[in-house]
């Protein structure tokens, strides 16, 4: 199976799934008269949504509040 | 100077993660409100000199209590640190790994240590992703205990960057801590030492045999914004890419591997015949483009 780095719809050779409906994710997009790779776009977009959903449900206080505290597990004494 | 450029940026990040440097005076670790960011890099977060917190530390830290988090409604699933890993690693991959990380410069510097030195064996590579499966999220979320926390399986009985950043320089520091340090502690500095010997004798081996957080990054080699080109029309397959590579890849048969921490020896070193190029999303492979050889050393 070919998927040139992301960059074209993957080709099945020999395998038996048909990657035909993931066209329009592998189909490139012309910015300013480049051709640019839409994947990379998707797959940051889905991570800052990952990021906003944690920040606004409280987790960079979580973060915060273990991070200040001296960790005994991480350091092999607790 | 271009050629020690990324160790000066390696340099440079391990000095800023690690940018409390009161600590001698406090006796104690930072406090402040930069915790609440993630190290892009292996940085343990109970390092006295730390100012970020570790991504890897963190993600155990929300699998570990996520039983008791759902129990009380608070449904914290780590989102945070696995999206702001996912942008790091959507837009430039493995990058973090070659050119941030506290742990990979301390690797490389080990291994300019001259003396005779060994290739790490393929299979491995896939250490790295048992480790993230297992210890980081599996394990702390399957094995709790009876009020619902898991342990960080890989911060408590792998993890040999907390042992050296942290335990070390805080049973120094703090002498009351001295009194709890039990078998657990010797097999952790058993296993740094491990490392560090096998650091000396071998190019990263942590990185390419444990490191749950490299493997993370490497899902997104192949799909970041950055990607390197390969132009076999000018490559001449003389192996100085491969010769000089710290992971040991081929980049004429592999470009973009997800082994490859993107720290561009091959292209600003290695590679003299302009056969190796970078882009930023584009464009597609076999279109006309002008690469990106700014970096590439004239030979």
């Amino acid at each position: 199976m070919t998927f040139s780095h992301f960059g074209d719809v993957p080709k099945a050779c020999g395998f038996p799934l048909n990657f035909g409906f993931l066209h329009f994710v592998f189909q490139p997009v012309r910015v300013k008269g480049r051709q640019m790779r839409k994947m990379p776009f998707i797959i940051i977009s889905f991570f800052v949504l990952l990021l906003s959903a944690g920040v606004l449900t409280g987790e960079v206080q979580d973060v915060l509040e273990k991070a200040v505290s001296i960790c005994l597990d991480c350091i092999g004494i607790g | 100077m271009r050629r020690y450029l990324r160790r000066i940026i390696q340099s440079l990040s391990a000095l800023l993660l690690n940018g409390y440097w009161y600590f001698p005076i406090s006796r104690t670790i930072y406090r402040g409100q930069l915790k609440s960011i993630c190290s892009p890099g292996l940085n343990c977060y109970s390092c006295p000199a730390a100012t970020t917190a570790c991504p890897l530390g963190a993600i155990q830290n929300f699998m570990a209590g996520m039983r008791a988090s759902l129990e009380a409604a608070r449904y914290h699933f780590g989102f945070y640190v696995l999206g702001w890993l996912g942008i790091i690693g959507g837009l430039v991959g493995r990058m973090p790994c070659g050119w941030i990380c506290p742990f990979g410069l301390i690797q490389d510097l080990l291994f300019n240590i001259p003396g005779r030195k060994f290739r790490i064996p393929y299979i491995l590579s896939y250490g790295p992703y048992i480790f993230l499966t297992l210890t980081v999220f599996i394990l702390p979320i399957w094995a709790v205990d009876a009020f619902g926390y898991g342990l960080l399986w890989f911060c408590k009985f792998i993890c040999p960057a907390g042992t050296l950043e942290a335990g070390l320089p805080l049973l120094v520091l703090q002498p009351t801590l001295r009194t709890m340090v039990g078998h657990l502690f010797y097999i952790k500095v058993a296993i740094l030492f491990f490392f560090v010997a096998w650091s000396v004798l071998a190019s990263r081996p942590f990185c390419r045999t444990v490191c749950p957080l490299g493997a993370f990054y490497s899902f997104f080699n192949r799909v970041s914004l950055f990607q390197l080109k390969y132009h076999p029309a000018k490559c001449t397959h003389c192996e100085l890419c491969h010769r000089d590579c710290p992971v040991d890849i081929k980049f004429y048969e592999s470009p973009n591997d997800s082994r490859c921490i993107r720290c561009l020896v091959c292209l600003r070193q290695s590679c003299a015949f302009g056969a190796i190029s970078w882009e930023m999303g584009g464009p597609l492979e076999g279109q006309s483009s002008k690469p990106k050889t700014s970096l590439v050393n004239s030979q």
